[in-house]
Formats: structure tokens, sequence, C-alpha cells
């Protein structure tokens, strides 16, 4: 909202803040304490506009001469006739004017809006005396496109400001919260100000009016509100055969500081009025309804209305959610649609320049009702806006007054509907201690009665530390004691309140899922691993590119076509961030995700979170993810994990896999050569290659192999063995033996791993995988596994004998659990 | 074995010390050198068995010839020493040389090359560190959310002037507008209070979602971290000396915060916070629109219509909350001109960080 520092003048002396030195009101000093005030009040100021400053020494002046500059194209030589005896040589680089044309003049020593000096400079030779300048040099339009071209009538030399009107003053740009209604008008933010100053605060005289019910009156006698609960309080007015008089000026100007245009003398008013004092008005042509009269009543289903922006507009609908219209329309005499109320006035009614009757409207709605049709047609305007977060709905009679004031005639009659108690004054009682407790402060009763009353709070104090509240009705946001305690915090400052650390009486620590996250991160960053941060909404069929058909989430009001879905997996996330860097030639990179993976099973939403690694280094593939895993496992001291090479399932077994695999998305891998990881039942991961035709479908072709683990990262923190008492390391020195076997291709070299090193003997103490070949003599469909067997006992070093026991034992439960055969 | 008389030996023993003392000198490696040694000085060697030839001497005769044999022993032995020595060290600076390596000719070897934690990551377990030391826990929540956590328990019912500032991206999923992404991490808050009883002093990061358009300040999902207290005699005061203290951590001492009064349907007083300019110090410049101040985020005292709907008691316990962005405050650091490029996950950028 914008709001012009002289339009506050009216209501509070502001004027009385400038210090003495200041040269010119209002100061560079004053709108910097304004500016904090308002900051300070919570009316946050957005910008500050400066009118009319720097125009001192720019004056009306006449082109004399127009000359060209030798080997100069972009600018001309011109002598104007300013306030000074002698014509002036000024350089220019403006073409829109002539000989005779009248321009305003920057003299040497003006200091234009922006802090920009004129000095005496020389161009091409020629030295210029000044600067003939453009609406936007003045501060006076945004037009740049040349020299702002003066009246003829304006007289040469006389100061730009004087000759124009211009009258100095700031806007200051604010954004007001929804919590202040009373702010949301140019009154509001004054006795806010006054208030903060401790300054007059000039309230406006509540008028004497006669006003009348419907029923007594001759014009008005059809004014009615069917809809108490959602109008509750309705002012009519008819005013006969106006003449208004032409906008002042000055109404004009500050409407245009405000950011308004001027419309008409009415409509001009209407909106004066609104930014004012907080009111919306309608003014209808009063021979344009049926009866001359309104009435206001809920919307019909279906009803439609063409609303002054020439759009239809279809009422009486229920919200997406299924919840009942509550849209409010004026209709006519003959119950014709014409508004829909608090948000926009139909064409039919609207008044023109030939109107002669006017019905003025002036009403009270509640700020729900008008919420939920604005969003539901997705109209806003101006009156909306103020009517969603609370109109005063005392201040009606006051606005009437003013536009009768301003009008230069009183209306012939005015009627009031009102719903009872739509004026009363809300009370509540406020505990000096629960202010003091809320805030840390020490503040007494007085304390708080003199910060409330300043801002239209009624104070009573009986002494027994709880003060008697009255809330004046332009803050229907002040509803309970808490709402009171922000007021007096507002206004004894927060700035000034104590900055206390409070004590904690906890341990701040990490959650173990928490620290885990942290190390597996080091330990892939250690690894060459780029963190990255994916979308979480992905594109239609970007899932299924990667093979997946599961159940997705699916945004109802997606902003673009490529965020509308929610991701099952890392994969297409990771596969667009390789994307972005293979295409800036930064294609060996390792890169990784921790991120949340959704979907949906019996209409119940799973949100899961993964720890995904994209290799794509030359040389990785898939073995090199292996190697990751391997890494993290031992990392971690992993425990009871398998590995299920994909290709295995395609025939039967282990249907839960399958199910899982379904469920949440395991997919997008070279199927001949990925594997699940397993542990308890359950897929914790997936290990492999991602499949090649994938990704030139997602526009990568790295011509290479590109390796990919993904792990539900709460399966995996719960493979992680809780901390054991430590293992005591034997004395003796361990042995090794070498064991070839010869392993059908369907057995895992994982699950041989893990029975040599847990079930052939106590003495193993580890087992490592260190040769495969298949071919030679070798039949198809099996394959040698070396294995590393290091064995020792803690009470002695092996003897040949114990280390050919042992041996037997590893060979025997190999060749009888997995139909492998030891080579010799 | 004939028998030598005293000057015999003494001639014998010159000759062979001329004989070493050639032989040594055009030795040129170390185990010829060894070999000469052993020749010469050892017990089966030249000296040795002239030592056995004195037995016919006179007793006096042959403790000279002793003697003398003795000292040309000696003799020997500390020029042998001198010349292994010296032919040691020649030897060793040879090989040295040989090995040589120039320790700056790293070709680079991408699989040895370290990677980095996202820039957002590093600066999120920068913060929580820093709450940790003020005795917070650090909580987590979904984030897809119901309506109700994001909103309503937040005491913003439907049609809230306050959620049109927060665009959702609502789910196809239940009844319409019952399932969104969530717009804020204040969800988490309404989950801990649900579900633990006070003292709660805990921080909740996370990444939240609102539906505008992305441009150099706004990216549609963005992270914020948020905090909450709920304790007894808990105050705004404790409020603003919690703002200090973390902004103080972060930023340094010279920075300072400060509290201006906000809208947050969920926080009673309501305040916005700003923090000394950190470009400036408070000076003016350009990021703060010289103000010297820049705001970082929105904090408040617990409504009690919060408390209501999580079922604590108002009158027993006080508590504030507080949040903000991540990445705007990891943007304000490294003056990141364009918050979009943190999607691209663009390598040149991440590893700056």
């Amino acid at each position: 909202m914008k709001v012009p520092y002289s339009w506050l003048c009216d209501f509070a002396p502001l004027q009385s803040l400038e210090s003495q030195e200041a040269k010119s009101t209002p100061s560079p000093e004053l709108a910097r304490l304004l500016t904090d005030a308002l900051n300070d009040l919570g009316l946050v100021v957005e910008g500050v506009e400066s009118i009319g400053a720097g125009l001192d020494e720019v004056v009306v002046a006449q082109v004399l001469e127009i000359h060209d500059i030798d080997g100069a194209n972009k600018i001309r030589r011109i002598v104007v006739q300013a306030d000074e005896e002698k014509p002036l040589e000024i350089v220019c680089g403006a073409f829109n004017f002539e000989v005779g044309s009248k321009v305003p003049l920057a003299k040497i020593g003006a200091v234009l809006p922006g802090d920009f000096l004129i000095s005496k400079r020389k161009m091409r030779g020629v030295e210029s005396h000044g600067m003939l300048c453009s609406p936007i040099e003045l501060g006076l339009g945004n037009d740049k496109s040349g020299l702002m071209i003066l009246a003829d009538d304006l007289a040469v030399g006389s100061r730009i400001a004087d000759a124009l009107g211009i009258v100095p003053d700031l806007v200051f740009d604010l954004a007001i919260e929804n919590n202040r209604p009373d702010a949301n008008c140019v009154i509001g933010v004054a006795r806010d100000l006054a208030a903060w100053f401790g300054i007059e605060f000039l309230e406006p005289e509540i008028p004497v009016l006669n006003t009348s019910p419907p029923e007594s009156s001759q014009y008005l006698s059809g004014v009615n509100v069917h809809c108490l609960d959602e109008c509750d309080r309705l002012l009519v007015a008819r005013y006969q055969s106006v003449e208004p008089l032409p906008t002042p000026d000055r109404v004009a100007r500050r409407l245009n500081l405000a950011g308004m245009r001027t419309v008409s003398p009415i409509v001009d008013i209407s909106n004066y009025l609104m930014l004012e004092l907080g009111q919306p008005t309608h003014p209808y042509d009063a021979d344009a309804l049926a009866g001359g009269t309104i009435s206001v009543r809920l919307a019909q289903k279906g009803e439609s209305l063409v609303t002054l922006d020439g759009q239809r507009r279809v009422l009486g609908l229920p919200d997406v959610r299924g919840r009942e219209s509550t849209d409010v329309v004026i209709v006519d005499g003959d119950d014709n649609l014409v508004g829909l109320a608090g948000i926009m006035g139909g064409e039919d009614s609207e008044i023109s320049p030939s109107t002669k009757n006017i019905l003025l409207e002036l009403a009270h709605f509640q700020p729900m009702a008008i919420a939920r049709s604005s969003k539901r047609l997705g109209l806003r305007s101006e009156a909306s806006a103020r009517y969603e977060r609370g109109v005063d709905p005392s201040i009606a009679e006051v606005v009437l007054a003013r536009f009768s004031e301003m009008l230069g005639q009183q209306p012939v009659e005015a009627v009031v509907i009102a719903a009872p108690l739509a004026t009363d004054k809300r009370k509540i009682d406020l505990r000096i201690s629960r202010v003091n407790d809320i805030l840390g402060t020490t503040v007494d009763g007085s304390d708080i009665t003199s910060k409330l009353t300043a801002i239209g709070f009624e104070v009573g104090d009986s002494g027994d530390g709880i003060l008697k509240i009255t809330v004046p009705t332009n803050r229907s946001d002040v509803e309970r004691e808490i709402d009171v305690i922000e007021e007096i915090a507002r206004h004894i400052g927060y700035r000034t309140i104590e900055k206390i650390r409070p004590y904690s009486k906890l341990t701040g620590k990490l959650k173990p899922s928490q620290r885990v996250r942290r190390l597996l991160s080091s330990l892939v960053v250690g690894l060459g691993f780029y963190e990255t941060w994916c979308a979480t909404l992905l594109a239609h069929g970007e899932q299924e590119r990667f093979g997946d058909g599961g159940p997705f989430l699916e945004v109802e009001n997606p902003l673009a076509q490529e965020e509308s879905v929610l991701r099952r997996s890392l994969l297409p996330g990771l596969v667009r961030a390789l994307r972005f860097n293979v295409n800036r030639k930064e294609d060996a990179v390792r890169l990784f995700e921790f991120g949340k993976v959704f979907s949906v099973f019996d209409g119940e939403i799973t949100e899961t979170e993964r720890a995904a690694f994209l290799l794509a280094l030359p040389g990785d593939d898939a073995i090199s993810a292996m190697s990751v895993f391997s890494k993290i496992k031992d990392y971690f001291s992993l425990e009871g994990i398998s590995i299920v090479n994909r290709y295995e399932l395609e025939s039967e077994k282990r249907s839960f896999i399958d199910g899982d695999a379904l469920r949440e998305s395991w997919s997008g891998l070279h199927p001949t050569r990925s594997a699940y990881l397993i542990s308890q039942g359950a897929i914790v991961g997936q290990v492999g290659e991602i499949d090649r035709s994938s990704l030139a479908d997602s526009g990568v072709e790295l011509g290479r192999a590109t390796g990919y683990l993904e792990l539900d990262f709460g399966r995996f923190l719960k493979a992680i063995p809780p901390p054991h008492m430590v293992k005591p390391i034997s004395q003796f020195p361990s042995a090794a033996v070498d064991l070839a076997f010869e392993v059908p291709d369907s057995i895992s070299a994982w699950d041989i791993e893990r029975v040599l090193a847990s079930e052939a003997s106590e003495h193993v103490m580890a087992v490592r995988l260190f040769d495969v070949f298949r071919g030679g003599s070798l039949k198809s469909g099996y394959r040698s596994l070396a294995f590393s067997v290091v064995m020792s006992a803690m009470d002695r070093t092996l003897s040949e004998e114990d280390i050919g026991a042992i041996r037997m034992k590893c060979i025997n439960v190999v060749e009888t659990r997995f139909g492998a055969k030891i080579r010799s | 074995m004939s028998q030598l008389s005293l000057q015999e030996i003494i001639d014998k023993l010159d000759e062979l010390k001329r004989y070493f003392h050639a032989s040594l000198e055009n030795t040129s490696d170390l185990e010829n050198l060894k070999e000469l040694e052993s020749r010469v000085l050892s017990k089966k060697g030249s000296i040795a068995s002239l030592n056995k030839q004195l037995g016919s001497l006179d007793l006096e005769l042959r403790q000279l010839a002793g003697a003398a044999i003795n000292q040309a022993r000696a003799e020997m032995k500390s020029d042998f020493d001198d010349a292994f020595r010296k032919m040691l060290s020649e030897t060793r600076s040879r090989q040295l040389e040989l090995e040589r390596l120039d320790l700056s000719e790293i070709v680079a070897d991408f699989s040895f090359r370290a990677g980095r934690a996202n820039l957002i990551t590093q600066t999120r377990e920068e913060l929580e560190d820093i709450f940790i030391g003020m005795g917070f826990l650090v909580e987590e929540g979904p984030e897809v959310e119901s309506d109700w956590y994001n909103f309503e328990a937040l005491n913003m019912p439907p049609y809230h002037p306050a959620r049109a500032g927060q665009d959702s991206f609502y789910l196809k999923h239940g009844d319409p507008e019952s399932m969104l992404l969530r717009t804020q991490t204040s969800p988490v808050q309404i989950r801990v209070m649900t579900t633990q009883r006070p003292p709660i002093y805990a921080v909740m990061p996370g990444r939240v979602f609102r539906r505008d358009t992305a441009d150099a300040r706004h990216t549609p999902a963005f992270h914020q971290i948020e905090g909450i207290v709920v304790d007894k005699g808990i105050s705004f005061a404790n409020l603003a000396g919690t703002i200090e203290t973390f902004t103080k951590a972060i930023f340094g001492t010279n920075i300072v915060s400060r509290l201006r009064p906000g809208f947050f349907p969920f926080t009673e007083p309501s305040a916005e916070f700003e923090i000394t300019c950190v470009i400036c110090e408070g000076a003016g410049c350009r990021t703060c629109s010289n103000t010297g101040w820049i705001e970082l985020g929105g904090c408040g005292m617990i409504d009690p219509n919060v408390f209501e709907a999580v079922g604590l008691d108002a009158e027993t316990w006080n508590g504030f909350a507080f949040g903000f962005g991540i990445d705007r405050l990891a943007q304000m650091r490294y003056a990141i001109s364009d918050m979009r490029i943190l999607l691209d996950n663009d390598v040149r950028f991440l590893r700056q960080f």
C-alpha cells in the first residue's frame, strides 16, 4: 500500500518531528525517522519515494538554437534561455524537441533525485552549462525516451516545481500484514505513528447524520439484507441530481501518489475514501437499478453476473473442498444481480457521466465470506482485499459524511440495516502478570494503559492486576488476551525487550540415524562423490522411462508439466543431474543424494528416505558400484545382507522381492548386470549398471557404463549391528589358505563367502574373494571362485594338522551347501 | 711354516700396508671393499697369518713384532673404516639421486579426487551443530503432509489470508486439497508437540515446497530450519536471546539481530528477525537496500490456539518458534546471485564449497 506523507499529516502532525536544521521538508532525516518507526510498528517499508526533491535548481528553459557538433551524431549543442540574462549552451543527447520548445533545465549545482549532481562538463570540446532533463531524471515519471516537453504557457525561468505545482512529498510503500485490518488505510497508519511518537492524533469527527430505517423512507424502502451473517451492516444513501465538480488537484495528486488513476469525480471520491478510511463504497447509477434500490442476499447456485472487468462470473457454486457457497450478491428491486458484494460491481449499473442520481452502498461483510468467493473466483480487488482482512464496522457514517462533503451535496436519504451487536466493542480481561510472563518485561498498569489508549483501546484499571480492555471496532483481529499483549509489545517496541538466552534442560545431540547419515555422506565424499539436490517432482513418464510402472502420487496443480509427479526413486533425478554435467563436458563425475521418495499402496502414502549413488567416472560400472557398497558394508560392519542377482528372479523364487519391487521403485538397471541387496526379508537396495537404453532415452550418451547404487536408508540403518563388546585378538600368528571352487552361476559368491566366514569353523577369521574366471576347462554355467581364508586360534599357533582340518571343513561346507566342487 | 725374523716381519708388514692402501684407492664398490677387508684384516686374512709366524722369536722380539702388527692392523682398520663410510655415503647418494621424485608432478587421477557434500547440507549441518550446542535436538518430519498438520493445527484454517502467501502443491489423493507437499517445516512442530512432553528444545530442518515460479531468489523447492522451545517460564525475551545467540554463532560477533513486528498465524506476538547486513556490516549497500539490515526469518511466541491443537495447556507452558531459509542463508553468505543454480547440480558449482 502506498501512503503519501502529506496525507498522513492530515491526521498526525508529523511535520512537528522535523528538526530545526532541516533545509527542506520533508527532509531525508524525517524520511529516515518515519521509515524506522513504520518498520518498528510492523508496517514494513518496502520503498520510500521522494517526490519533488532535488528540483530546487531546475527551471523552465526555452530552446533558442540547435546546432550539430562536429564528429558527433548522438549529441547536439543546444542554446536555451532560462532565468539568467544570457542564454546558456547545453550539450544534449535527446532529439524530441525543436526551437521554441519549453523544457526543464537542471542548472549547475542542482542535485537531482538519486543524488545526481549537475556540474560543468565538456563533451567533444563543447562546454555544457547544465542538463536538459527527461521525466525520469526529475523523478516526475517513468519516461526516459526524451526530454520532458513542458506546456507553452509556462513562464521561462520559473522554478519547475512552482510551474508544475509540484508539492514535495514522500510516498511510503508499505507491506501491511494480514492481522492489521486497521492499517490498510491512511488514517490507520497515521494513528499508529502518532501513538509511536506521542504526538496528537486528529480523529475525524463523527458527523451527525440523519439515517432512518428503510420502512419509513421515501426512496429506499426496498433496501434489505437477507443474509445478516455475511453482511451485518449496510448503509445506503441516495444523492439526487448530482453535479459533481471536477476532481480537485489535491485529490488527484494523492490518488496518483497512492498508485491509483483518476477515473471520474465520483469514482475518485469513492477510491479516495477507501484509501483514507479503509471503507470501500460502491456508487450505483440509481436510475439503472429497478426500483432505485438494492438488497443483499446469498447467490443462488448457478446465477451469473458480468463484473466491471467484463468477465461473466458464475456464482453460488461449492468450492473445491465441496463446501457450500457463501457468495454474497447485491440485487436491485427486481432481484437482478448488480454486484458481487465486496469484490466488484456489475457492468450494468456502473455510473457514467450522464448519471443523475446516485445510490451509495457502504456495507460491512464478513471477511471469510469475501475471502472464499474471491479465492474461488480468482478475483481480487482493492475492496475485497480490505474486506478479507476486516473493515471497521463503525466507520461507514464517517465515510458517508466525508463523501457528501467531497461531493458538495448531502444525501436526500440514508438508511441503515444492522445485525444486533454489529458495532459492539469486544471486552477482554488482561492480566498484567501475563503480559510480563509472555514478554519477559516489567511493565505496569499505567505503562500498558498509555500504550493502548494511544491506539484507540479503552483500559479500565481497578488495581487488582487485571485490566479491563475495550477493543476499538477497527481491530477485529484483537480477540484474545494474547492479541492485546502483542499490541503492547509493538508499542513498547520489540527492540527494547531484553535479549535473554534460555537455559535448555535437554542435552543436544544427533539421533543415531542422523549420525549415520553424516558418516555415510563423509565416506562417499571420500570416494569421490558430489552430493546433489534433485527435484522431488518429475515429469509424467520420466519414471516409466526407467521401467518403473508402479503407483505414483501426482500433483493436482503442477506449475509445469516437468514437475507433476512425486519421485518413487532417486534414479531419474540423478540422471537429470548427470545429463546437465555431461552436456557441459563434466562427464567424469560421481554423484549422490539423500532424499525422500514416495509411493502409494492400498490408498496409503509411503514416504521413504533413500540414499543413491551414481558412478560415471571412466571405468565405473556395476562392479564399481558394488565395490562402493562393499566399502560401505565394511565401514558400517553391515550384517545379514545378501545379494540376489536380478536375472535370477525372472524365473520364480522369493515372491516378496517381486512384491517389494512392484510397490517400491527398484528399477532402471541393466537386467543382467544388477542385483538386489536383501536384508531381513526386504530389499535394502539395488546395485548395478544403469540401463543404457534408459540413459539414451534421457538424453545421456556416455558411450560407457554407468554404475548405480540405491539404498533404502531406514532398512540400511537396521542392518547396522548394535555396539558389541570388543572381540579379543589372538596373540598367535594367523595362517591363510586359498580355496578355489567350481560354482554354478546361480550361486552368489557372497553366499559362499558368508558361509565360509560364519559356518565352516570358529577359527576362520576372514574370507575374501580374490579371483573369478569362466571358460577354460570349466563347464558352461559354472565359474571358478577363489577365496583366501584367514584362520587363527586364540590359544596357540595353528599346526599343519589344524590347518588341514579347517581347510577340509571349509571344503565340505561349501560342497554340500552349494553343490560346488573344490578345484585342485 | 717358515719362521721369519723381526725385520722380515716388519718388511712384510710394510709391503702389506702398501698393498692395502693401494687396493683401497683402487676399489670402487662396496663388495670389493668388503672382500679386501676380509682378505687382509679378518681372522683368516694376511695379518692373522703374519701373527702366526711369530712363534720362533724371542719373547722380547715377539712382543715388539706383535706390537708392530697390532699397530699396523689398527691403522689399516681405521683407514678401511674411513674408506668404507665414504663409499657407503657415495653409493647412497647415487641411489637417492636415481630414486628422486618431484612430488608436484601430480597427474589428476579422477578416481582419487574427493567429492563434496552439498552446500545446503554443509549449511544445514553447521546450523544443526550450533543448536545442538545450545541444547536442542534435531527432529525431522514428512514432506507430504495433511492439510491439518501443515495449516489447520498451525491456526491457519481454510481461506485464512496467510495461506495466500503459501501457494501449495496439492496431491491427487483423498479429498481435494487434503494432502499436499508441505509449504513450511512448521508442521514438524506439531508432530513434535503431539508426541513429546515438554520441555522441548528442537530444531527441524527440511525441504519445503511452494507453488512459485522459480526466479533468482526463489525456487519451488527449498530448505528451511524451524526451531521450537516449549518450557515453563519461556518469554519473548528468551526468543530474542536465542535469535541473537545463533545469529552470532553463524555470522560472527560483529553481527547483531533485531526483531520487528510481523504476522504468522501460529505465533503471537509474531516477529520478523533481521541481522546486520553481512556484506556491509551495517554501513548500507545494495544487498540490504541501504538499510544496513537484512531479513532472515520469522518467529514469535507459540499461539495459544496451537497449544490447544496439540493438547498442551497454554497457561502452564510457554514457548516460542522461529524459522528461516537454509538456502537463503547460504545465498547471502556466498553471494549467490541466482538460486536456480542449486537445482542444476553443476559439479563446477558443487566443488567450490
